[in-house]
């Protein structure tokens, strides 16, 4: 019992994935909605059984009817649970991101260091100037991330190392000599 | 201006734009508080559409050249509101709950869109990259050799958000992308109300509002209605085309056609399956009207050729497809291979996850129950809405490369924001908590 409460009221974290999917509580390995459906199902069913013993006559409607409010009354306990997980969300974002600046409040997005790095690009290299970006695993969100950041001033990424002014690092294990500037996660350098 | 009153103005000038438009519409036959919802979805395509037209023609994009030509508008604030009461005498205490509980859950999504910036990776790629290009280029850069290419990230989506985001920009005057997003929470504000008042014309007080929390409630709605996607914003415009087209149906007033008509065009000004929801709304019109009347067949076609038609004949122009730049769904060998695959996959997410909380069995149930009674009446039209709705996306799912995406768990329950409060319009339409039936309403109450 103790294990079903820890898990019911175990906030849901929000992640990059919620926008395709919540999953909801999960106990003991199957997900709420399990565990309501069976709950309706058997309620409906001694409803039946208690309306075949008091011979009243079977009204297809109403069963319908009754079906829907026990299926309202559940959805709306759920929100309960919702309810608690927003909280817990507005209280960690006020934490996270109150009172700060708008560079401080995009540094405090997902992607550590991001922000900090596009600003260090945007400091060290002039408009325009054509750069070579190395990014951790290759990874397409922090390149679009980063054109995000950087548009419109510093738009000109190239694929090619000899086609680059400049070179800079993301998250990556290697650094060249000469560098121009560094972050904890990253670094520019001139070609 | 302090930048808190600019973000104001950057939402308020669509919105009257809007609402006068909707007033001319709808003089006094609809409440204040719903023209103002209206309003806000119409103005701001409007807006978006001449800021479209301003890149066509070279006008760049400046606060006062984009707001100048809607003075011209003025005239129609005869139609306006004169007064603007409110009062909550005669509210039941469980009605006043309901208030409050929704009205919670607004304030939670204000205060998480207006809390943290832009981050997600469609927000960026789809929207807000190109979104802010175009407020420093002050203009959709047309010319395919300009690095800045339609503002890059996905080009061929239609530039509504991107534009809207903008414009929100141009009036602040900079790139705020916290600001910015309270044209989200309002487009969510804006669903609840129209819902809220379109259930108010048949059913009393406390159930509408019963079923607006309910639509408050569903969980991915909340979380969307916080971030910059676009999904629940087509959803919105949608569930409005559909909720006037059966007011068409039921009163026969063009005016209700004509209101059906922008905003099913504006989905497919909003993101490219926007197209299909306006083909939905325009053929099960059609299967209403046939060949009957041919200024309402003229009314439902107009706004494709204002909204839809300009950005498709742009994109072919500049040569861009319809679907993801990597794999279109026109690739004739991909269109009919059944990937049953996907059928565990979606029926898990829908039934086993917490997207909906109880919404798709209850719609199923909902269904069971009460086919017959909505196939009788004109709400057989909202049915077929939804259904066609449903269809498009399980062929998509089920017969085209977007199985993978299912198992990726990249679409699913995003498209489902699209057309879910249709299904829950229908349900709060027709199911009556009394057994007994409930007496008719007439427009007057529902003000």
């Amino acid at each position: 019992m103790l294990n079903f409460g820890d898990e019911f009221f175990a906030v849901e974290q929000m992640t990059a994935r919620m926008v395709n999917n919540i999953n909801g509580v999960v106990i003991d390995g199957l997900s709420l909605n399990v565990y309501i459906y069976v709950i309706i199902f058997f309620l409906v069913i001694s409803w039946l059984l208690f309306e075949f013993y008091k011979k009243i006559p079977f009204d297809f409607m109403d069963l319908g009817r009754k079906t829907l409010i026990l299926m309202f009354v559940f959805w709306s306990l759920m929100e309960i649970k919702s309810t608690l997980n927003y909280i817990s969300y507005a209280q960690d974002d006020f934490r996270l991101f109150s009172y700060k600046t708008l560079d401080q409040k995009r540094m405090e997005t997902p992607t550590e260091g991001l922000y900090k790095f596009a600003k260090l690009v945007e400091e060290k290299t002039p408009k325009e100037a054509k750069i070579k970006f190395f990014i951790l695993n290759n990874d397409d969100f922090i390149k679009i991330k980063l054109k995000y950041y950087l548009a419109p001033t510093h738009f000109n990424q190239v694929e090619s190392l000899e086609a680059a002014e400049y070179i800079a690092g993301y998250g990556v294990n290697f650094m060249p000599k000469n560098i121009l500037g560094a972050t904890p996660y990253g670094w520019v350098a001139k070609r | 201006m302090g930048g808190k009153k600019m973000m104001i103005l950057a939402v308020l000038l669509p919105t009257v734009i809007g609402y006068l438009i909707v007033c001319a519409v709808y003089k006094q036959s609809i409440s204040f508080i719903e023209k103002v919802a209206l309003g806000f979805l119409i103005g701001t395509s409007f807006m978006t559409l001449q800021m479209f037209v301003y890149s066509l023609v070279g006008i760049k994009f400046g606060m006062l050249w984009i707001s100048l030509p809607w003075f011209l508008l003025l005239p129609l604030i005869i139609f306006a509101d004169r007064k603007i009461s409110f009062s909550f005498n005669g509210w039941k205490q469980i009605e006043l709950l309901l208030l409050l509980l929704v009205s919670m859950k607004v304030i939670y999504v204000f205060f998480e869109a207006l809390i943290k910036p832009v981050f997600g990776y469609d927000a960026i790629w789809n929207f807000s990259l190109r979104a802010k290009i175009f407020f420093f280029e002050k203009m959709i850069p047309f010319v395919k050799l300009n690095p800045y290419f339609l503002g890059d990230g996905m080009k061929n989506y239609p530039p509504h958000l991107p534009l809207l985001e903008a414009w929100t920009y141009i009036t602040m005057n900079t790139w705020d992308d916290v600001k910015m997003k309270i044209i989200f929470p309002l487009y969510f504000c804006s669903l609840l109300i129209i819902f809220y008042k379109a259930l108010l014309r048949e059913k009393n007080r406390a159930h509408s509002l019963f079923f607006t929390f309910l639509l408050s409630s569903f969980p991915l709605l909340t979380y969307h209605a916080t971030i910059e996607y676009a999904d629940f914003i087509v959803g919105t415009y949608f569930l409005g085309a559909v909720i006037y087209l059966y007011e068409f149906f039921k009163e026969g007033k063009t005016k209700h056609l004509f209101i059906s008509a922008l905003l099913a065009a504006s989905c497919g000004w909003i993101k490219e399956e926007g197209l299909v929801f306006y083909f939905i709304c325009f053929f099960v019109f059609f299967a209403y009207n046939k060949f009957k009347n041919l200024k309402n067949l003229g009314i439902y076609l107009i706004p494709f050729f204002v909204f839809i038609f300009p950005w498709t004949l742009t994109k072919k122009v500049l040569g861009l497809e319809l679907g993801n730049t990597h794999e279109t769904i026109f690739k004739f060998e991909k269109l009919f291979n059944f990937h049953q695959e996907a059928i565990w996959k979606i029926a898990y997410k829908t039934f086993l996850t917490d997207n909906w909380h109880l919404f798709p069995i209850t719609m199923i149930v909902f269904l069971v129950f009460y086919y017959r009674n909505v196939i009788a009446t004109k709400k057989r039209y909202i049915l077929a809405c939804f259904v066609l709705a449903w269809l498009f996306f399980i062929y998509l799912y089920l017969f085209t490369y977007n199985w993978e995406n299912i198992m990726n768990d990249i679409i699913l329950s995003r498209n489902y924001l699209t057309y879910f409060p249709i299904g829950l319009f229908l349900m709060a339409l027709t199911f009556s908590f009394s057994s007994f039936a409930p007496k008719n309403r007439t427009e007057k109450y529902a003000k």
